[in-house]
């Protein structure tokens, strides 16, 4: 299978000489095409720190990122940006719509800015909000949308750019339950329907049931991964099973 | 710790974010001393024939300062507010009363204030001289200008700022004891909604705007007075609603115009102009109204020198003229002129009729032609085309010296005949020396007339060196009788002081304080904004946007929000001043282009100044 993202020796610290604070050490990661996986780990475990290190937001003190094989720690700011606007999607946990634009121009915003051809852009935009279900809402503004709208616009503009990883950080914090899967469901399908590589990091056994591969990190490590070998249900079993031998108790977990 | 020391630890470490705040007071105090002081001078009350202009430019200007200062405070003090507004919220959970928080910031801005108070008046006290002395320069008053500094300046300037101050501190106290907590934390969290768009405002505010033209233009139909007080407040009527819905228009237009909209940096900034206009628009009418007072008092002041420089020609074409048909005088004259070390270069003999009743005299057509060619006048023929006159037609030439005619000409009645003045212009005819209006008629209706005037005749001779005309002058007065209307270049130097030279100045001053104005209300109100937008331009940073496209969208988006008043204010700016030029006769692109350009040249440094602050504050987190 084609690696589409690798990464030797990572390692962040944080803090100056005499104080310093390792976030995240010795990470070495395979990301195949059209893998779901599921970053967890408990507070302060490093989640965060490593998806904004891996979606180029941060950079690392030590170690190597590979995009398809592109070395991306070379590249220089301007580059770096153009790179993560043509080759990420991104979904936050606070949705990070832009107000003063329509759902469909936020929608557009990455390919416009790349000066992609407008006609092409709206043929995208149609495609894509007949997937997300926001064939309606185009033309209204985030203000006019619920919570789980909100992040199918999201979703739906991280995806415009057909980008070779979508990174999801904590996509479900801010949904109620129902709003969460239907979320979830569609990122499943968008796994499934268009091949996408998704990079999710949550708290959320749930959510975490809908990955193929999950990564638990404790202390800037990786603790320990389980695959997907049946059914949701049981894997989410599997999840909560592991998360409870992990130790440090389930409070602490959720 | 007390609070007042807080306040003044966190005046110490935000002074660089008041920098152009105290720039902008500073200097409002230093000109508003000096033309407090101005009225005060000893020198210059003692050139009486300046002192009423002094005495009315000083309250005029004291007057602009009070409103600009209110604009300027209002809006700084928002801005300042917004910048802090979490700081407040961490004040306020750590459990100090609102009271005091108020007290706090209210004093920091007492602080600033009392402190740009300080440094404006030693500023305008040291500067004062240069002033004056400028001043005396340009209205060539011949005086020696001491330092001088005046006690009673100094204390007014300190009463009016010290009730704006306290004023200010008022409202600042005010606006902190009324917020809540939880606006305090959400304040830049606030969901904002897309304006909705009035088309029939939008619209009408279009063709306000031309009743309004109209009316400027044929000013004489309605009556000068009238006129101005209507086109005035349709003009703020038309671009109130212009900038609050035609201008949305536009935007939505654009926004829905996809090959636009999606094409770089577009998207960002039409969209957030989009989301500004409804916080902006009333700034927009208020900035373009301001940039047409701007361009137009400027034109007017710039256009006075013009008019003064075009007008000498028209006031005095010749350098000796008198009237007189008796040989004998005649040939003395030549004589005197003769034994002069001037050389003649132009004399000119022409036969006019004089009617009394009317204050006016009368030339013939042919008499007209030839002074007009001979004078070199620029664009001779095509006046002297215009002039082709019927029987019962008449061309009138204004009294020179007038320097605006807001009335009508209605038609004329010489002898038993009734004259329709066909024409009416400003040319070099006779000068000064007949004080009078000219009316040109056909050369068999001046025979007609004739027998119903007496005939004069007019002598006017060009000399070289016409700057030297004071012993000749003297000299021909010896020999001229009484009814001679003598008049000479010399004559026309020393009856002509230049109260013109002190307008412009302080005119051009006074534009200098308003474009200062416009500059810091329209920077205030776009950074006040800022505030808001640096979640958008994280957002946009988080997605990819390069920091170039970041700039590139902010520099347009500032970019329209100082171009679009600008192109307003300039528009109805140049309908002033053309009507202006239609009153005055005279041509007044030159002056015009100069004050819209010496404008532009200043707003855009504003307009530097604004991008680069917006810029650092939405990019630092």
């Amino acid at each position: 299978m084609e690696i589409v993202l690798e990464t030797k020796k990572l390692k962040k610290e944080y803090g100056t000489k005499g104080a310093i604070f390792t976030a995240i050490e010795d990470i070495d990661l395979k990301v195949y095409k059209g893998e779901f996986l599921g970053i967890m780990g408990p507070s302060g475990a490093g989640k965060t720190t490593l998806l904004n290190i891996l979606s180029t937001i941060d950079k690392p003190t030590s170690g190597e990122i590979y995009y398809e094989s592109k070395n991306i720690l070379n590249m220089k700011n301007r580059e770096l940006s153009i790179f993560r606007r043509n080759n990420i999607g991104f979904i936050f946990q606070d949705f990070n719509l832009l107000d003063s634009m329509s759902v469909e121009d936020n929608m557009a915003l990455p390919l416009a800015l790349s000066k992609v051809n407008p006609k092409e852009i709206k043929e995208k935009i149609e495609k894509l909000s007949k997937f997300f279900g926001l064939k309606d809402q185009l033309k209204k503004y985030p203000y006019q949308l619920s919570g789980g709208q909100k992040q199918r616009v999201a979703a739906a503009r991280a995806l415009i750019t057909s980008p070779s990883i979508v990174f999801a950080d904590e996509p479900t914090g801010a949904l109620d339950s129902k709003s969460s899967q239907e979320l979830l469901q569609c990122l499943s399908q968008m796994n499934e329907e268009f091949n996408t590589t998704i990079i999710m990091v949550t708290h959320d056994a749930f959510a975490a049931s809908y990955c193929k591969r999950i990564l638990f990190l404790k202390d800037g490590k990786i603790h320990a991964r389980i695959d997907k070998d049946s059914t949701r249900k049981e894997f989410f079993k599997r999840i909560i099973d592991f998360l409870g031998a992990m130790g440090g108790g389930v409070d602490e977990l959720f | 710790m007390n609070f007042f020391k807080i306040a003044i630890i966190n005046f110490k470490r935000n002074i660089r974010t008041y920098g152009l705040y105290l720039m902008a007071m500073v200097f409002s105090v230093a000109t508003y001393y000096n033309f407090v002081s101005m009225r005060y001078n000893p020198q210059f009350l003692e050139a009486k024939e300046i002192s009423a202009y002094i005495e009315g430019s000083s309250m005029t200007a004291s007057i602009l300062m009070i409103i600009f200062l209110m604009f300027f405070i209002v809006y700084s003090s928002n801005f300042f507010l917004n910048q802090r507004k979490r700081e407040i919220g961490v004040y306020a959970f750590m459990g100090i009363d609102n009271y005091k928080i108020a007290f706090i910031f209210a004093s920091e801005g007492l602080l600033l204030g009392i402190m740009s108070l300080v440094i404006g008046l030693m500023l305008g006290i040291l500067f004062s001289k240069l002033f004056m002395m400028m001043l005396a320069k340009v209205a060539l008053l011949n005086i020696r200008i001491d330092f001088f500094v005046s006690k009673k300046a100094i204390l007014e300037t300190i009463i009016l700022y010290s009730i704006i101050l306290g004023i200010t501190f008022l409202k600042g106290y005010l606006d902190i004891i009324r917020t809540n907590l939880i606006d305090l934390m959400n304040s830049l969290k606030r969901e904002e909604e897309l304006p909705k768009v009035n088309y029939f405002k939008g619209i009408v505010s279009i063709i306000i705007i031309g009743v309004a033209y109209y009316i400027a233009i044929n000013y004489e139909r309605f009556g000068f007075g009238t006129a101005l007080m209507i086109t005035v407040l349709l003009i703020i009527w038309g671009t109130y609603w212009l900038f609050g819905s035609f201008f949305s228009m536009i935007i939505r237009y654009y926004i829905n115009k996809k090959s636009f909209l999606y094409n770089g940096t577009n998207i960002i900034s039409i969209s957030n102009i989009a989301f500004r206009i409804k916080d902006n628009y009333r700034t927009l009418t208020a900035v373009a109204v301001l940039v047409t007072t701007c361009i137009t008092s400027f034109g007017t002041v710039s256009s006075l020198k013009y008019y003064v420089d075009e007008n000498h020609k028209i006031e005095v074409p010749y350098t000796v003229s008198y009237i007189s048909d008796n040989q004998e005088e005649i040939a003395k004259v030549d004589e005197i002129i003769e034994n002069s070390n001037h050389k003649v270069k132009l004399k000119e003999k022409a036969n006019f009729l004089y009617a009394p009743d009317h204050e006016v005299v009368i030339v013939n057509l042919s008499t007209f032609r030839n002074i007009i060619s001979d004078l070199k006048v620029k664009n001779s023929e095509n006046i002297i085309s215009k002039f082709n006159l019927s029987k019962d037609e008449v061309g009138y030439i204004e009294r020179p010296g007038v320097m605006m005619s807001i009335i009508a000409k209605d038609d004329i009645v010489l002898g038993d005949k009734k004259y329709n003045i066909k024409i009416d212009t400003k040319v070099p005819f006779f000068g000064r020396g007949v004080p009078f209006p000219c009316l040109v008629v056909d050369d068999d209706e001046y025979e007609i007339l004739k027998s119903n005037f007496s005939e004069k005749q007019f002598n006017g001779i060009i000399l070289d060196n016409p700057e030297n005309t004071k012993d000749l002058t003297f000299k021909l007065v010896k020999v001229l009788s009484e009814e001679s209307w003598l008049y000479t270049y010399f004559v026309a130097g020393a009856t002509f002081y230049d109260f013109t030279g002190i307008v412009y100045f302080l005119g051009a001053f006074l534009f200098l304080v308003f474009v200062f104005a416009t500059g810091s209300i329209i920077y205030f109100k776009i950074l006040s904004e800022s505030f808001g937008d640096k979640n958008k331009y994280e957002i946009l940073k988080k997605l990819g946007t390069t920091d170039l496209e970041i700039h590139e969208s902010i520099s347009k988006q500032i970019g329209m929000f100082f171009i679009l008043p600008l192109v307003v204010g300039i528009i109805h700016s140049m309908v002033a001043i053309s009507v202006l030029s239609d009153i005055m006769k005279c041509n007044l692109i030159k002056p015009t282009i100069v004050s819209i350009g010496v404008f532009a040249l200043m707003y855009g440094i504003f307009y530097v100044f604004t991008r680069r602050k917006y810029i650092d504050i939405v990019s630092t987190t």
